[in-house]
């Protein structure tokens, strides 16, 4: 079984921003952010709210724009083709209150090529997701495993995940890193917001701290522990100690 | 992509509205008939209260599913769904128009139905049927005008929709702050006002001339000559229905803020 | 899920675990190893950081691996004992300094340790 995972990157980044800045509502959100990303790396982004961390999200995911810089995913600019190829997992729900479990896939399955519903109905059953539930009866809990399984149910080239493990019991956080983990390949990317970086940070090749709307480091976190000699969850709090 | 579209937005409303509608066809058009065989003045007197407020409140609940469709499949928590669809934000747009067309022209048959039940009601009380001679009114409303009014209806329900998305998507704007409620209901009258003025200054309007008496009246002021009055304003309304569309279509392609 | 400690680079700690398990024979001479998938899902863990680790124990001899079936553990039984011996020269060294600092010799030391295994034999 090939098992080579660092493999030249040829392809280009998935990733690319140069001289970002977003303002809205009078603030600066997001200040001359630069950001290369590979294929086949799994990033955390991390910052305190407030940071900017959504609004970069929302621009690399195409549902915010008026910012100005440039901004490509797999070499265009945001727009249907990178919503394509992006699976977006928001930090709230999103799904239509009128759906059914069964529906939301049906959904998913029109419209996104790369969705695999025979792989999301296996998760489902696996987690013990009735597909005939009503979408407004599910658990805080099961309402995100939901969403996270239609996500990740796709195969994108780039999977942006804001707070997946939020407000979530340890279990269930086991079960969302499993399936990133699970999911992973050489050919996408996920780049992973969190505010609970402990439980997380073995998961990431790389790490970036934003600050008030500024990317403050962006490094490998293996350089990072060897560096300073911390986890990344003990100097993020140096970082950010004001916070 | 959009067949895709309209397939979400209809199974959305279907449930609710068909329901709306079967209640409504319910109580002022099956109904009535059956009452009329129990006791004919009784059907007249139910129609009457009926109809108007079944009419107002089938209205009210076409408008409320319209602006809350559009209100929170776009630019509530559904929104970041529908915006991470890889489609053109204008097909999510066209999608809730045709879907809200639909149900409020479905709407409009069911109260043309409801005002034939009343006809038809009212046929057995002999007093009206002597007032009135049915063949002059046949002839009165000829073709012309049948498609006169029809083409009134749609002109009106496209620009009622388009108006109503128009004022929601500008009042999302981040500039108004706190303000978008007010901005939007602002837009929505400054769009009728508009209009309005538009309509006074292009439209010639000479129905005061004919003085004629009676039928005679009748026919003049329906018929042809309505449509010579009716196109200005028919055409204003077009032009305004596509301006806004269009300018909807940028800002939500080109949106600023999403909250 | 086991837990890493936060000062060395996690591939470092993976590496280091390998080699125990090496050492102390869980893991024997010629044994297949995880392929760096399972083995990232296991520990909940970045596989290119496994990926790392077993980049650093092919390079240093104790895993080789074929092309279409896997990796495999050293069958250098003298590599392994090389580790085994290398591995606990750090504790020794460690003791031997603590030895040193309570006041002890080098005669001293060997006749201690002698008599520790000498009673260790005896009560079996």
């Amino acid at each position: 079984m090939a098992d080579q995972i660092m493999q030249p990157d040829t392809a280009g980044n998935i990733i690319e921003i140069h001289g970002l800045t977003k303002t809205y509502e009078g603030r600066i959100a997001l200040s001359n952010v630069n950001l290369s990303i590979p294929s086949g790396r799994i990033v955390g982004l991390l910052g305190p709210n407030g940071a900017g961390k959504t609004t970069l999200i929302k621009i690399i995911t195409g549902v915010l724009s008026g910012y100005s810089g440039q901004v490509l995913i797999d070499g265009h600019k945001p727009g249907v083709y990178t919503k394509s190829i992006v699976s977006y997992l928001p930090d709230k729900t999103y799904l239509s209150n009128w759906m059914r479990v069964s529906d939301t896939i049906d959904l998913f399955n029109d419209f996104y090529a790369d969705f695999d519903r025979v792989k999301a109905a296996e998760m489902m059953k696996r987690l013990g997701i009735d597909p005939k539930l009503k979408v407004t009866k599910l658990s805080k809990g099961t309402y995100e495993k939901v969403q996270l399984v239609l996500v990740m149910s796709r195969a994108a080239k780039l999977y942006v995940l804001d707070e997946p493990i939020g407000g979530v019991d340890p279990a269930a956080r086991d079960v969302i890193l499993d399936t990133i983990l699970k999911n992973y390949s050489e050919n996408s990317t996920v780049l992973l917001s969190t505010q609970l970086i402990s439980d997380v940070e073995r998961i990431f090749d790389s790490v970036i701290f934003l600050k008030e709307g500024q990317i403050v480091l962006n490094e490998d976190v293996d350089t990072l522990r060897e560096k300073y000699k911390q986890s990344v969850d003990e100097l993020f709090r140096e970082v950010f100690r004001c916070y | 992509m959009l067949l895709k579209l309209l397939k979400y937005d209809i199974k959305s409303t279907a449930a609710k509205m068909l329901t709306a509608f079967a209640v409504f066809a319910f109580i002022c058009i099956v109904i009535p008939p059956i009452i009329k065989l129990f006791q004919e003045d009784a059907a007249m007197t139910y129609l009457i209260f009926t109809v108007p407020v079944g009419a107002i409140a089938l209205s009210i609940v076409t408008f409320i599913f319209i602006f809350q469709r559009y209100n929170s499949g776009l630019y509530g928590n559904e929104g970041s769904l529908m915006f991470t669809l890889p489609v053109k934000g204008r097909y999510l747009l066209i999608s809730k128009f045709i879907t809200a067309f639909m149900w409020t022209i479905l709407g409009c048959v069911l109260g043309f139905a409801s005002i034939c039940t009343i006809v038809y009601v009212s046929l057995s009380f002999d007093e009206i049927r002597k007032g009135i001679n049915f063949l002059d009114l046949l002839d009165v409303w000829n073709i012309s005008t049948l498609l006169l009014i029809i083409t009134l209806i749609i002109v009106t329900t496209v620009q009622f929709i388009i108006q109503v998305y128009f004022s929601i998507t500008i009042s999302k704007l981040p500039i108004w702050r706190k303000f978008g409620v007010l901005v939007g209901i602002l837009t929505y009258l400054a769009v009728d006002y508009i209009d309005s003025i538009l309509e006074m200054c292009l439209s010639p309007v000479h129905v005061g001339k004919f003085k004629v008496e009676g039928l005679a009246a009748l026919r003049a002021v329906t018929g042809e000559f309505i449509w010579r009055v009716q196109l200005i304003p028919i055409l204003i309304s077009l032009v305004l229905s596509v301006g806004m569309f269009i300018a909807t279509t940028v800002l939500i392609e080109k949106r600023t803020s999403f909250k | 899920m086991i837990t890493f400690s936060s000062a060395s680079p996690i591939y470092i700690q993976i590496i280091e675990e390998i080699k125990r398990e090496i050492v102390s024979g869980v893991r024997q001479p010629g044994s297949r190893v995880e392929t760096v998938r399972e083995m990232a899902q296991e520990m909940g863990v970045n596989p290119n950081t496994v990926q790392k680790a077993f980049a650093e124990l092919e390079r240093e001899g104790l895993m080789y691996s074929e092309r279409t079936s896997g990796r495999y553990i050293t069958t250098d039984v003298d590599l392994i004992k090389k580790v085994k011996e290398e591995s606990i020269v750090s504790t020794i060294a460690e003791f031997v300094n603590l030895m040193k600092r309570s006041g002890f010799n080098n005669e001293d030391i060997l006749r201690l340790v002698s008599k520790y295994l000498e009673e260790g034999r005896n009560n079996g």
